[in-house]
């Protein structure tokens, strides 16, 4: 491993975790469990676009492990685990699909919602938490086509 | 944006446009307030009768004036507390820390099925 890509990692990986801190910080008024902001998405998207799969989802295992432990407690972990790999997945097949950098943003956060439903049916061992699909996959679409929107600008202004 | 944006988008937006329809009639009027924890039956209580129910000393949900909410969450995010009164089975609360969900349902005539 070069020691430039090293690097990249790194701080992706710390800029990722400062985002999720930044956001455990603000939750957003909701009492919907699920509805949040989702920007440390925007470093993961920008890893899967600028560099390559292998380093986007190493960022996206550091930020999952090191955001659940620091600041959402353990409990957080199974579904923000669930539902980054599942967005993760579904950005990939996203961008092979054509979708540009917003649309696949939305595929993102519509599927890590849809990743942490699957989780809390399996916790709660019924499916009553897709009580709150709609809602989920609406907030997804529109966190998503907002972060989505944000990693374009960033990506504009790196040229 | 392109072409196959709007194409997703407006898949996103059929599927939402079938799925809310099929949740909200789901939902009907009940008279029994379930808990579940865990995936099985904690207790189930008349909706009509005020009490107060500790669950598990995780949680205390209250019945009071025909509807339910939760008192006391033991998890540091206390979701399930700002979801506020739920009175028909349109809406659930649900506490993912504590596996806890409480909902209303129609109980049945029958009291027991002895197998």
């Amino acid at each position: 491993m070069k020691a430039a890509r090293i690097t990249y990692i790194a701080i992706l990986s710390a800029l990722a975790v400062v985002f999720g801190y930044i956001e455990s910080l603000f939750p957003l008024p909701v009492a919907i469990p699920g509805v949040k902001l989702g920007i440390s998405n925007i470093v993961i998207l920008f890893a899967l676009l600028k560099m390559n799969k292998s380093d986007a989802f190493f960022i996206l295992i550091v930020k999952v492990l090191v955001c659940s432990l620091l600041f959402s407690g353990i409990n957080s972990f199974f579904y923000s685990f669930s539902g980054g790999i599942i967005s993760f997945f579904a950005m990939i097949l996203a961008l092979k699909l054509g979708l540009s950098i917003i649309g696949t943003s939305m595929a993102g956060g519509i599927f890590h919602n849809l990743g942490q439903i699957l989780a809390a049916s399996v916790m709660l061992g019924s499916f009553s938490a897709f009580y709150y699909f709609p809602v989920l996959v609406l907030s997804g679409l529109i966190v998503g086509g907002i972060t989505g929107l944000l990693c374009k600008t960033v990506i504009l202004r790196l040229k | 944006m392109k072409k196959n944006d709007f194409i997703f988008i407006f898949l996103v937006l059929l599927v939402l446009a079938v799925s809310f329809p099929v949740i909200k009639n789901t939902a009907k009027g009940g008279n029994t307030v379930k808990i579940t924890v865990d995936g099985k039956i904690f207790a189930e209580m008349p909706l009509s009768q005020n009490c107060e129910i500790p669950i598990n000393n995780t949680n205390i949900a209250v019945i009071e004036n025909g509807s339910v909410y939760m008192k006391y969450a033991s998890c540091p995010d206390k979701l399930c507390m700002h979801q506020g009164k739920v009175s028909d089975s349109s809406r659930k609360i649900i506490c993912l820390p504590n596996r806890v969900v409480i909902e209303i349902t129609k109980k049945s005539e029958i009291d027991t099925v002895v197998k």
